[in-house]
């Protein structure tokens, strides 16, 4: 059963998006800080990530520099749709962005060819 | 209560908003209940379950929007009773805010609507409800991806509602971003509320599957009393046998310009400048009907009411005594506070619990001036028409603007709301002022055609013989025969 790491400063989305991907059948990993973050890259567990970057400052692109080098595969979730936040995350090794409210079929779509 | 079609109604707690949908709702439809904020939509819908809570239907409320403790609060001080209505309370909870209860990683529709249905699903199968309320429909919209799916999502929970055993209200909350005319489409009727500087009105939209009594009706909200529905007066009232005996004045010269009298049951506009006697000639007609037992109501917009007894009681009408027998009562009517309908309501309520014969409306500018509303002729004429097929006599003192000059009947044209025109007039002889009085119509029979003289002495009203040796009367300067 693969692991999703997902990352957010609300934690309601969290929860929201721990019961979805566990109804789908994934375990999952819940961050709300750069703490838990660090925590969990220690011993990084975790076959794909989701990086809500909504409420985080610039030191995220280094988290997300991480997770490439780690080879994780990561997609970053977004409020709007916005040219220099698409161009920061392909470059850091971001697989695409994700703009939220996310659409759950697409979703679905996603987390299976990332499982794959 | 009239049952104009087939289907068993429910009433909505309403005695006015009954009247108007001739009964009540059709049991198992869906109505919505629109308008702005402040309307009182809300409370529409607690008075339909208050009334179904009295008579012990399981009746539901789902709010989406306002927390249940504070509808309970506002339902109390509007005097409503809703110990046994039970609540669905869907509305966000301060926890919301405080406990980070925000989300935006999927939309509203993907996260809340599943929650809602299944517990207002559990609900509605618990309890069973004979009256539902939805407060409001608009917090659907809201849960669905596009239009077409919140169409389905409302149609589908209406008709399980139904089908389940209940008849439904729904409010919507119409915007210029989220107009309500889809659910307009889904309703099987439509009452739709609105506020303006005239006063708060309603109107039936649609209602399928009934007739309703169709155009704008005036509505109050009332502390202890929660809306209150004056519908507009029909003119089709029920009749009732009308004898259209001859009513005297009690002053022969004055029952000889009308060849006997007025009749019963018609309107009469006495029209004149100020000063020349319209209300006490009205209250000469009404003294003789106390005489005679009938019971008359002045309305009076202007003048004070004792203003009204002192004047009566100087011209020899014995108006305390009428007063005390309670042939006569004086009503004070305060600027602004009515609308056509809530006056109109006044009026028909006293002449259907009371018996009153004689109706005044003292004056037709005064009525103009302080009830609040539009159209206000229209409105008169429909009271009078009202009374009229009651058997109801109505006087309409009418002030005209010109003391002398030329001839008007009143300032508005009101005349034709008349069966008969009394004019009253100055007249100027010999550096005198003096009065006139002639009749101008009588649409029931003859009357005399001349003018005569109209004194009011401290012994009563004085009627002279015809002025039969004058000419331009109503000019205000007349000219003597002879002379010219």
């Amino acid at each position: 059963m693969k692991t999703i790491l997902i990352l957010s400063k609300l934690i309601k989305n969290l929860e929201l998006m721990a019961d979805f991907l566990q109804k789908q059948g994934y375990n999952t990993i819940k961050a709300s800080s750069y703490e838990d973050l660090d925590k969990i890259l220690i011993d990084p567990y975790f076959d794909i990530a989701f990086i809500d970057i909504a409420g985080y400052d610039n030191n995220i692109w280094d988290y997300c520099e991480k997770l490439r080098l780690l080879n994780k595969p990561f997609y970053i979730l977004s409020s709007c749709n916005n040219p220099k936040i698409n161009e920061e995350s392909l470059t850091r090794g971001a697989k695409g962005v994700i703009v939220k409210p996310i659409v759950i079929k697409e979703f679905l779509a996603i987390i299976k060819s990332l499982a794959r | 209560m009239k049952n104009h079609n087939k289907g068993v109604k429910l009433s909505s707690g309403i005695k006015g908003l009954d009247e108007i949908l001739y009964g009540g709702f059709l049991e198992y439809n869906s109505y919505l209940i629109t308008g702005g904020p402040g309307n009182g939509k809300t409370t529409f819908c607690l008075h339909f379950l208050e009334e179904g809570s009295k008579k012990g239907e399981p009746c539901l409320f789902v709010t989406l929007g306002e927390k249940e403790e504070q509808i309970r609060k506002n339902a109390g001080k509007l005097g409503l009773k809703l110990e046994n209505v039970h609540f669905l309370d869907l509305s966000p909870s301060s926890k919301f805010f405080i406990e980070l209860e925000y989300y935006d990683i999927f939309s509203p529709a993907e996260v809340e609507r599943e929650p809602v249905t299944q517990a207002i699903k559990e609900k509605v199968e618990a309890l069973k409800p004979k009256r539902v309320v939805i407060d409001s429909m608009t917090h659907f919209r809201y849960l669905a991806t596009d239009v077409f799916q919140f169409r389905r999502q409302v149609l589908s929970f209406l008709r399980f509602l139904t089908e389940n055993g209940a008849t439904v209200l729904f409010t919507a909350e119409a915007s210029a971003e989220a107009p309500d005319s889809d659910l307009r489409f889904l309703a099987d009727g439509i009452i739709e509320l609105s506020f303006s500087e005239i006063g708060r009105q309603l109107e039936v939209k649609k209602y399928r599957g009934s007739d309703y009594f169709p155009g704008q009706h005036y509505y109050e909200i009332k502390n202890n009393r929660g809306i209150v529905v004056f519908p507009r007066l029909l003119f089709t009232e029920k009749e009732v046998n009308i004898n259209f005996e001859k009513l005297s004045s009690g002053i022969p010269e004055i029952d000889e310009l009308l060849y006997g009298g007025i009749e019963r049951g018609t309107v009469t506009i006495i029209s004149g400048p100020s000063g020349t006697g319209k209300t006490t000639l009205g209250l000469q007609f009404i003294k003789e009907a106390s005489g005679r037992g009938e019971r008359s109501v002045v309305y009076t917009f202007e003048e004070s009411v004792e203003k009204i007894i002192e004047r009566a009681l100087s011209t020899n009408i014995p108006i305390k005594s009428m007063i005390d027998k309670g042939t006569l009562e004086i009503k004070k009517i305060e600027p602004l506070i009515y609308t056509p309908c809530s006056f109109a309501q006044l009026v028909k309520e006293d002449v259907e619990k009371r018996k009153t014969k004689i109706v005044m409306i003292d004056s037709t500018s005064g009525y103009k001036l302080s009830v609040r509303g539009a159209d206000l002729t229209t409105h008169l004429h429909a009271l009078c028409k009202y009374l009229n097929n009651q058997g109801v006599t109505v006087f309409l003192p009418t002030e005209t603007k010109k003391i002398t000059g030329e001839f008007q009947i009143a300032q508005e044209d009101i005349s034709y709301l008349a069966d008969n025109v009394i004019i009253l007039r100055y007249m100027e002889i010999k550096g005198e002022l003096r009065r006139a009085i002639g009749v101008l119509k009588k649409r029931l029979g003859d009357f005399e055609k001349t003018l005569r003289e109209f004194q009011i002495t401290k012994y009563g009203i004085k009627v002279g013989e015809p002025l039969k040796n004058m000419q331009n009367i109503l000019s205000g300067a007349p000219i003597s025969i002879e002379e010219t």
